[in-house]
């Protein structure tokens, strides 16, 4: 069976403002999760009905959260309201999170120390899913991303954060 | 007259899309738009203009080669654009940041001012009819149509109907469901190219059930 979670692995990766990032999600508008990347490395090995479960929760989490934000806001601001959600936190993590116009949903999910703004990051990684994978002609809109291409893309801006 | 849309829910949104038209409501300026459209244009890595042209007419000439047909070469085109346009809209959308357009007008002019710019390097100008569900797109120079004549044999071909496609995939995924039609074209002696967009229908949103 394919795995989803990249090789390489992170111990411990701590970015330059010790943030430490741990997993990446990436899912369109029907909930199908294009991409999932782990960064703390994960002495157990990967368990696909697992990590099946922890995709369908997190965009279930994400939407139901979504819905929840928009009933709750007041009408008159309603309309000026562009980002529902931008992150969350809880004592174990932060959640942060980054919706395109065109359905797709960017969340990471890091320590709860993180002080700079994440949206930064998400919207960086937009980028380069433009950049590797819309523009590469093999990949097929709405499928799962296995693309060498991307991932060292991600792995490069990643690493470029941590020095 | 109300267009055709799929459900009641969504005739119940074009009218409202179409009611905030009237009302001639912009969260973003005319002038803001223009300026968004030349920054991100200046920053769009280029390609000679030349080798596009001479590609895309290649392409054609290739496709009328292969199909004789010139209505089947329309619809080809068309299809071409309409997958140029599913994966164009997140280039759009990351490298301007612009956040849902609000009404019809807003989507008509990030279409002209910006995408036109951005990805052509041509202004264009929005006009609309009688309906406000219904706008076009008026543009000159299209560096597609640099050096070609269409012969005679060839004037039902729609030459830049690739455009068509690419509006139209890339409102569709933005939950857009239009038609386009190029109702003019410099290449058939009208003064400006003109695309005309229809808007029928809003997707919903819909989610995929536990049970898929």
């Amino acid at each position: 069976t394919h795995t989803h979670t990249h090789t390489h692995t992170y111990t411990h990766l701590r970015m330059a403002s010790r943030t430490q990032l741990y997993t990446l999600y990436i899912f369109n508008r029907d909930g199908t999760c294009l991409y999932i990347r782990k960064f703390i490395s994960d002495s157990k090995a990967v368990d696909e009905k697992e990590l099946e479960i922890e995709k369908k929760n997190m965009f279930g989490l994400l939407f139901t959260l979504k819905t929840f934000v928009n009933q709750i806001t007041p009408r008159t601001l309603k309309d000026q309201e562009k980002e529902p959600i931008r992150y969350f936190q809880t004592e174990q993590y932060q959640l942060h999170y980054l919706e395109t116009v065109s359905g797709l949903r960017f969340a990471i999910s890091t320590s709860p120390d993180s002080s700079l703004s994440m949206q930064g990051f998400l919207s960086k990684i937009y980028r380069l899913y433009v950049d590797y994978v819309i523009r590469n002609p093999s990949y097929n809109i709405g499928t799962k991303i296995d693309l060498p291409g991307f991932n060292k893309g991600v792995d490069q801006y990643v690493k470029a954060l941590a020095s | 007259r109300k267009a055709r849309a799929g459900s009641a829910a969504s005739r119940e949104l074009i009218s409202r899309v179409s009611e905030r038209n009237s009302r001639f409501e912009h969260a973003m300026s005319l002038a803001k738009m223009q300026r968004l459209g030349d920054n991100t244009f200046s920053q769009m890595e280029k390609v000679n203009s030349e080798l596009l042209a001479m590609t895309y007419g290649a392409l054609v000439t290739t496709l009328i080669k292969d199909f004789q047909d010139v209505k089947t070469v329309n619809q080809e085109l068309e299809k071409m654009g309409y997958n140029i346009g599913i994966r164009i809209i997140d280039e759009f959308l990351a490298k301007t940041g612009i956040s849902q357009c609000r009404n019809l007008k807003e989507t008509a002019h990030s279409i002209a001012k910006i995408g036109f710019k951005m990805f052509l390097g041509i202004n264009a100008e929005v006009t609309w009819g009688s309906n406000t569900y219904q706008f076009s797109i008026e543009f000159k120079g299209n560096p597609l149509v640099e050096f070609v004549e269409l012969p005679e044999k060839l004037k039902d071909l729609d030459y830049s109907i690739i455009l068509c496609g690419v509006i139209r995939g890339a409102l569709n995924m933005v939950q857009m469901v239009v038609s386009c039609e190029l109702k003019r074209s410099e290449l058939k002696g009208d003064p400006v190219s003109e695309i005309q967009v229809t808007l029928k229908q809003i997707m919903q949103e819909k989610v995929k059930g536990d049970d898929d």
